[in-house]
């Protein structure tokens, strides 16, 4: 069964707003982490989390929606600090910490932000053209 | 009477099945503005759908014969149309031109909508005879 347009928009819409809200928690996990180093001596730390989006054909609405496609770790090198008292730190006094970089989580943030208010403004003008087709009935 | 006999409200009615389809192909270009790889579409223009050529299609001689996959409406997915700017992970959606592209379409829609009431409104003058 097809759905119409203005419904199938909404449910679209509605794939948008649910993958930048998941992107936007990865962005959170990473900045709430920003500091985690490892609890024991010369441990590795906290590894930034990356996502990645992938469309895929959503049969019953015809139309090509957005889903998570995987939610991974991103191999950068960690930053050696030396910190001799820390308890992470290895015999040498260094401790490594998170390759979470919070300039790069900020403009991912405002890029998914961005994104997720397109999709809201989408469903906005779906609900508003299917108000006008009710309008019609009122002559 | 059949409405749709009547040209203009034939016309008004796949224009607004026009603009309500095109608005589903915004939608799905604005939730995969993020998407590596995928590339912007639009619908074939309006005047290309009422001027053109309709869509060929196979008649069907047997009742064991399948009908098309190709959409049967006034509609057709232009799947490369021109676009404001790609990135470098191959993804060519520019969220600016998609809001402009709604704005436009949701514009068009009240015009055509209003344009229908107003021939509603017409057809009832000239049935009431009174000029209300």
């Amino acid at each position: 069964m097809t759905v119409d347009p203005l419904t199938a928009t909404m449910r679209i819409a509605a794939t948008g707003l649910e993958a930048q809200g998941t992107r936007l928690r990865v962005i959170a996990e990473n900045i709430a982490n920003a500091d985690s180093t490892a609890i024991v001596p010369g441990g590795d730390p906290y590894r930034r989390k990356t996502i990645s989006f992938t469309n895929a054909l959503d049969r019953s609405l015809g139309a090509e929606t957005v889903e998570i496609r995987r939610i991974g770790r991103d191999r950068g090198d960690f930053e050696l600090v030396h910190d001799p008292s820390h308890p992470a730190a290895d015999e040498d006094g260094y401790v490594k910490r998170p390759n979470v970089s919070t300039l790069i989580e900020m403009m991912d943030m405002r890029e998914a932000t961005r994104s997720f208010e397109a999709s809201m403004n989408m469903i906005e003008q779906a609900r508003s053209m299917m108000a006008r087709t009710v309008d019609l009935l009122r002559g | 009477m059949d409405i749709a006999a009547i040209e203009l409200f034939r016309v008004a009615g796949s224009r607004m099945e026009y603009l309500a389809e095109r608005h589903r192909v915004v939608a799905q270009n604005v939730v995969n503005a993020n998407t590596p790889g995928y590339r912007a579409r639009d619908l074939v223009p309006f005047d290309a759908v009422i001027g053109g050529m309709r869509p060929v299609a196979p008649a069907l001689t047997s009742g064991m014969h399948l009908t098309g996959t190709r959409p049967a409406g006034p509609v057709r997915v232009d799947r490369r149309p021109e676009t404001w700017e790609s990135n470098p992970d191959g993804n060519a959606v520019s969220l600016e031109q998609e809001m402009i592209k709604a704005a436009d379409t949701r514009e068009a829609y009240g015009l055509i909508a209003g344009l229908f009431q107003k021939h509603v409104g017409l057809l009832r003058m000239a049935w009431s005879g009174r000029n209300t």
